[in-house]
């Protein structure tokens, strides 16, 4: 044996000795007290996303989270527990984070910190090559979190407007005359309004969050995930702007009894639906010319 | 490091923030309710009367108290709304973003640009939020501003960021919203309609500020 074949089976050994299951049961009783410390944030989020139909979503993030962990666990039982400094200054941010969102009633500020402070447990006590497989099911909790009300309520006022001029000049181009006054589109036989209920703005997240896990379930080359993550928000717009067009040809044509389908009764199972649609679609173009281009 | 030397670190560190956490003194107003009152009725050359229609000016569920006012000054008429919000270390105690200015019926919420002297002409105009509500033939220009002690906040993200300041490091959460409207003209008119609010607005602040001002 040489050198270096020496040095690496002393490193291999030294992981093996190290990754005991005590490893593993000291990283598990810290995710336990992080979870404990921030059972109050977790009950405020979980009230949120019972009382908010497009926050619903929020319930199955943490779940879809703990089957992509559970996908990695060759890889995180292989990697070596070792520590790493590097996730101290982590927790301590998160925890003030905690402290500063909780004391002063900024409730986005102390969610926003429990992803951080696991990543920080990970690093800290699992090292860096548990972190590397840790990190995207961890980071995927963000999508949990409800975006703050302030931002999300002038993002949505932007969207109907954006909305509400795409459809009409949609209708405008179909031959059905319309008049738009902001967020009002003024048909013949009746005037219907582009409402905040009809933005996708407030199921944005849930549409990253419907991206990130699609593109995460199969083996797919990082540039694609990528795409088809960020992807999810501009097909969830585009699936609403249908859904619109759709509503109001029907209104123009059937009158206000169109209004009472299911296309716009279930606006967000609509749009979620049409987007996972796209995603297939988008998905099949991406890896087709990406095999193309191996080949 | 050890493992279980790493392990101790973390659980200390949790159980700090813990203590943290419930240790907190409770938090206080510095403002008395029944003091919102000293707004005058008479502000310069304006007259008020008391009472706001509810579709000019929303009433916030979450507001302790306000004063709500009509104002006129020969032909120029504006409303007027002081509202104060306490306790908000709960989030769900303070101003609604939905309750500042008439939403339902509005086709068209429209920004526009407004500074007002609030400190008078020493200082220079302070930016403010305002809209013009277009809510069937009825168009109603709203300007307002958030208040803790003197300062004054026209942004609602420095506003959160002054309240959270206040909150935490001393325990003050109370605030106060200050709206000021009047009808609105046409497009070419809104210089003008601008400019009734920002005569008024100053008065305003400074009934306020000389009684809240701590």
């Amino acid at each position: 044996m040489n050198r270096a074949a020496a040095g690496e089976k002393v490193v291999t050994d030294v992981a093996l000795r190290v990754t005991s299951p005590l490893s593993w049961l000291a990283l598990g009783v810290a995710a336990a007290a992080a979870l404990g410390l921030y059972a109050p944030v977790v009950a405020g989020m979980a009230a949120e996303w019972s009382e908010f139909p497009s926050l619903s979503h929020g319930f199955a993030i943490p779940l879809i989270s703990a089957y992509l962990l559970w996908h990695r666990r060759r890889l995180l039982a292989e990697a070596p527990v070792e520590g790493s400094i590097a996730g101290l200054p982590l927790i301590i941010l998160a925890l003030g984070m905690l402290v500063l969102g909780s004391l002063s009633g900024e409730p986005f500020v102390a969610r926003l910190s429990l992803p951080l402070a696991l990543l920080g447990t990970v690093l800290f006590l699992g090292g860096t090559r548990v972190a590397r497989h840790a990190w995207v099911p961890i980071a995927y909790l963000v999508f949990m979190i409800p975006l703050p009300y302030v931002t999300l309520s002038a993002l949505t006022y932007r969207s109907q407007l954006f909305d509400a001029e795409l459809t009409a000049t949609a209708l405008g181009w179909l031959g059905v005359p319309v008049l738009r006054d902001g967020v009002m589109l003024h048909l013949p036989n009746i005037t219907l309004e582009v409402a905040a209920d009809c933005s996708s703005v407030p199921a944005i997240a849930a549409l990253l969050a419907l991206g990130g896990a699609y593109a995460q379930m199969q083996p797919r080359p990082t540039w694609i995930r990528v795409a088809l993550t960020l992807s999810a928000a501009p097909l969830g717009l585009l699936s609403n702007i249908v859904r619109l067009i759709v509503t109001s040809l029907s209104a123009y044509y059937l009158g206000p009894v169109a209004l009472n389908n299911v296309i716009h009764k279930f606006n967000g199972t609509t749009v979620f639906l049409a987007t996972v649609v796209l995603l297939v679609v988008l998905d099949a173009l991406l890896t087709r010319s990406w095999k193309r281009a191996a080949s | 490091m050890r493992i279980g030397w790493r392990l101790g670190v973390t659980l200390i560190l949790f159980a700090a923030g813990a203590i943290v956490l419930r240790m907190a003194p409770p938090v206080k107003s510095a403002v008395s309710p029944v003091s919102l009152y000293a707004v005058p009725l008479t502000l310069g050359t304006w007259a008020g009367a008391e009472g706001v229609p509810e579709e000019i000016l929303p009433q916030d569920p979450n507001e302790k108290i306000s004063v709500r006012r009509t104002y006129r000054n020969g032909n120029h008429l504006a409303w007027v709304s002081v509202a104060l919000f306490v306790g908000q270390d709960d989030d769900a105690r303070r101003a609604s973003i939905n309750k500042i200015y008439p939403q339902r019926g509005a086709s068209l919420i429209e920004p526009v640009s407004f500074a007002a002297p609030l400190d008078g002409s020493a200082t220079g105009p302070i930016t403010l939020p305002a809209v013009i509500v277009h809510q069937d033939s009825r168009r109603l220009l709203v300007a307002y501003w958030h208040q803790i002690g003197n300062r004054v906040y026209g942004n609602e993200y420095r506003f959160r960021l002054a309240l959270m300041r206040d909150v935490v490091f001393v325990r003050r959460a109370d605030a106060l919203l200050v709206r000021i409207a009047t009808p609105a003209g046409p497009a070419a008119q809104v210089a003008d309609d601008l400019a009734v609010v920002a005569g008024l607005a100053p008065s305003i602040h400074a009934a306020i500020s000389q009684e809240f001002g701590k």
